[in-house]
């Protein structure tokens, strides 16, 4: 598959900071691909998205469009030449232009009329060309933002946190529209976003960052199962980090818990200590299981029934409870004891890194 | 070394070299006049240093320092207490003294003393009973019409405060006086102080006022001495009332450090207004004495010369032609402020950095300094430099943009930063070259903001009296010029309409004020 966007060792301070935005970062994106770089507020992932667009300019390393140079030792292509469509979080509509004259912004092929009918027609707005952008809703402010950055037919379409500006009712139903658009549309696309959910949703990969590093890459089902180190862990979702010990044959961990499968044998050996990361989702009601705990607490939330299970280890001495999702059709209440077991699919060695 | 260099030359977009390039040549424009009188001053030579010392300079800083502490007080004094009328006191009809009490402003100080001159001199309506040709004449003039700036910015404070401070005090015991004295003053002490300050620069280069009502202080002095010929004198009691200008400067910066609070209140409820009994009633006596004296008493005596004017065909062509050419001069400084001021606000805004800053600063140099000094500068730099413009009637156009483009730059970056930078990356994302965004997405959005800001460059240059008295050419009379020149020679009826047109153009900058505000 052809590259896209490649960052050789990228690296970026902001003037008066300490501490790198981005450091020395490296990253492919595929053609044709949907990726998310996800990541908490100041974790590198903007600024990343600023650097491919070009208003910023890293003072190390390479950026590649298309293959071509972007940035690097005496090379400076400036953003109006890179030929990228981008989408503001704001959506920066030009509020003293209606919705045709914004997506024909900057169009300067005869072809600009029809163009931008055929735009108008991919995310659903037309009849709303001559429409000030105030008179816009959220959701339709967005879809002219995407028009207005696929108008020139970009290879690469850039989008920052689109999705943060609307109602959780809505924001579903854009991840959907957005990600339908960008595949008819042949773009690749970069999302950032702080928002697992959206990631999740929308990406064919996800890049995960923190402190202006990559912590991990992947498909989002492998983020989601077997993240691969504690801060993945802990940002994609919620999970339970517990210590063990590798058995023999390495499908089996011993832990203060008891035994949790694991199937991850390539990456440890055996007696080695680990850390693994166990997904509420992993665990099912089994009534004769070596794995018994007391409920704590719980919180029904809809979609689950979260518990707080205080398991007993081996000297049935209690630990930290572990969170647990069940399904909601499930009755517990505080003090009942519970046997469980846990599905190899949702355990994860993660180490430091 | 050499690496270290390249890779912090590579760390920043550099901003486009036409802008630069031409905010460069407005920084300097706006700046060498008054760096050459500095310099000039400051080398003039020990022996007429050492003359001034003993002679001129002592007496004016007496005259000069006296006269701006009395007016910054009794400004402070009037100023905070009517703020605090209009928004915290029940005092009865203050809905309408909120607007009523800024009118001073339409009146320029000058204008205010002609006024007083018609009401308290000796051929006028109560001649005799108050000695307007003396310190507290002038002292009263200044604070009466000064007064707005203080109360402007308290009221400003005031109505951003948290009133769950208030409720705060209320519930540890402390009554309404206790709650004014120990929670709301000291909150709004910064907003005094920067009042106070405006009002003092302001007494440091009011030539006008000062001059009409035959006080001395260190523009009156600059003016009689570049009067006399006598320029290298002038340039040293320049060097004088810069460095007095900029230890003023320095006050508003040491008062704001010394405990500026955030007021920034979350809370949207309307504030409780505090009850304070029967001094209420002496609070709105109070209020309508001051605009008796500082708004309706001078207009009624310009109204009066002006209808008397009228009469004896004091508007006749010869004052058409003042209009015309306070008109033209006023148009033009104010046309071309909101061009150049451009460069300067946009880099600053978009591209900051240590350069782009001290453009800005330089830009304004002759803000806050006396139109005398700049008119000063600017009669070197032409005499010597540019001698073939020298007498015309471009010279007050510089001058008036030297002292107003900050105005302007003020309003445009004001409107500037209501402007999304992601906007310009927007248009530039989109294959628009940057001079194309400025063009069709900033300008567009940003026009109101400029052309506020030529409108307030419009009135001021209206206004100026000093720099166009000293610049003009021979028989180049604006309406300003004709006010002080019938005034000095007691002509009321000539003055009063030229008066009475600057007060009515003055109006427009209100609206902006109280907004702002």
């Amino acid at each position: 598959m052809a590259t896209a966007i490649e960052l050789k060792n990228v690296s970026k301070t902001y003037k008066g900071e300490e501490d790198a935005a981005v450091r020395n970062l490296s990253l492919k994106i595929e053609k044709g691909k949907i990726v998310t770089l996800l990541g908490p507020s100041g974790c590198g992932k903007t600024t990343t998205l600023r650097l491919i667009a070009g208003f910023e300019r890293p003072e190390e390393g390479e950026i590649y469009i298309g293959e071509k140079p972007m940035a690097r030792e005496n090379v400076w292509i400036s953003p109006e030449k890179r030929r990228i469509g981008m989408v503001f979080q704001d959506y920066a509509l030009f509020p003293h232009l209606n919705v045709e004259e914004n997506i024909g912004f900057g169009y300067r092929d005869s072809d600009r009329e029809k163009r931008v009918f055929e735009v108008l027609e991919m995310v659903n707005l037309i009849g709303f060309e001559k429409k000030k952008i105030h008179h816009l809703s959220g959701g339709q402010q967005q879809r002219v933002a995407l028009a207005r950055a696929l108008a020139k037919k970009p290879e690469v379409v850039l989008l920052d946190e689109p999705f943060s500006n609307l109602d959780t009712h809505l924001k579903q139903k854009m991840r959907n529209e957005v990600k339908r658009i960008l595949k008819k549309a042949n773009a690749t696309g970069v999302f950032v976003s702080h928002d697992q959910k959206d990631a999740l949703a929308i990406s064919d990969e996800i890049i995960v960052m923190n402190n202006g590093v990559v912590q991990q890459k992947g498909s989002p089902k492998r983020i989601y199962q077997f993240p691969n180190n504690p801060f993945v862990a802990k940002f994609v979702g919620e999970s339970n980090l517990i210590e063990g010990i590798v058995e023999k044959d390495k499908r089996w961990i011993r832990t203060g818990i008891g035994r949790v499968p694991c199937n991850q044998y390539h990456i440890i050996t055996e007696g080695e200590r680990v850390l693994l990361s166990v997904r509420p989702n992993g665990f099912t009601l089994t009534e004769n299981s070596e794995l018994r705990g007391v409920v704590v607490g719980y919180s029904y939330v809809g979609e689950n029934l979260e518990v707080r299970i205080q398991l007993f280890d081996d000297e049935r001495e209690k630990k930290t409870p572990l969170l647990v999702y069940l399904h909601p059709n499930e009755i517990v209440q505080e003090g009942d004891e519970l046997g469980f077991t846990i599905s190899a699919n949702f355990v994860s060695v993660v180490k430091e890194c | 070394m050499e690496h270290l260099k390249k890779r912090n030359w590579r760390k920043k977009i550099p901003p486009n070299p036409i802008l630069l390039g031409s905010s460069a040549v407005v920084a300097l424009m706006m700046s060498i006049p008054i760096v050459y009188v500095a310099i000039r001053g400051i080398f003039a030579g020990q022996e007429r240093w050492l003359r001034l010392m003993d002679g001129r300079i002592p007496q004016l800083l007496w005259n000069t320092l006296s006269l701006m502490v009395v007016v910054v007080f009794l400004a402070m004094m009037i100023g905070v207490i009517l703020a605090l009328g209009v928004t915290r006191l029940n005092v009865p009809g203050k809905k309408y003294f909120t607007w009523l009490l800024v009118m001073p402003l339409i009146i320029p100080p000058y204008v205010g003393a002609v006024a007083y001159i018609m009401i308290f001199g000796p051929t006028g309506l109560l001649g005799g009973i108050f000695p307007i040709y003396s310190f507290w004449g002038v002292a009263f003039v200044l604070t009466i019409f000064t007064y707005p700036y203080v109360y402007l910015v308290a009221r400003a404070s005031l109505k951003k405060m948290n009133p769950n401070l208030e409720e705060a005090a209320r519930s540890l015991g402390l009554n309404t006086f206790e709650i004014l004295w120990k929670v709301i003053l000291p909150l709004i002490r910064p907003a005094m102080g920067a009042g106070g300050i405006l009002v003092g620069l302001y007494v440091l280069s009011d030539f006008g006022a000062i001059s009409i009502l035959r006080y001395n202080t260190f523009t009156s002095a600059i003016y009689y001495q570049i009067g006399g010929y006598d320029n290298l004198s002038a340039t040293v009691l320049s060097v004088v009332l810069i460095g007095m200008t900029l230890i003023v400067l320095w006050l508003e910066g040491w008062w704001g450090r010394r405990g500026s609070y955030s007021l920034s209140s979350s809370s949207q409820k309307e504030m409780e207004m505090l009850e304070i009994g029967g001094w209420k009633y002496l609070l709105l006596i109070l209020m309508i004495l001051v605009v008796i004296i500082s708004v309706l008493l001078p207009l009624g005596v310009l109204s009066y010369w002006s209808f008397i004017g009228l009469q004896r065909g004091a508007v006749d062509q010869r004052f058409f032609g003042y209009l015309l050419n306070s008109l033209k001069v006023a148009v033009l400084a104010a046309g071309i402020s909101m061009f150049i001021g451009f460069p300067v606000v946009y880099l600053n805004s978009r591209y900051p950095s240590k350069l782009t800053m001290f453009f800005q600063q330089l830009s304004y140099g002759g803000y806050a300094l006396p139109g005398v000094i700049v008119a000063l500068g600017i009669i070197f730099i032409f005499n010597r430099y540019i001698p073939f413009l020298y007498g015309s009637s471009f010279l007050i156009v510089i001058a008036y943009i030297i002292r107003f483009l900050p105005q302007g730059m003020q309003s445009g970056s004001a409107s500037l930063e209501s402007v999304s930078p992601r906007l310009d990356e927007a248009a530039r994302n989109l294959g628009v070259p940057l001079w194309k965004v400025i063009g069709k997405v900033i300008f567009p959005l940003i026009y109101p903001g400029v052309f506020a800001g030529g409108a307030l460059i419009f009135v001021s240059s209206m206004k100026e009296l000093p720099a166009t008295l000293l610049l003009r050419p021979p028989g180049f009379d604006t309406l300003a010029v004709r006010v002080w020149v019938e005034a000095s020679e007691a002509i009321y009826h000539m003055a009063a309409p030229s008066a009475l047109i600057i007060v009515i153009v003055s109006i427009i900058p209100i609206k902006v004020l109280m907004d702002k505000y």
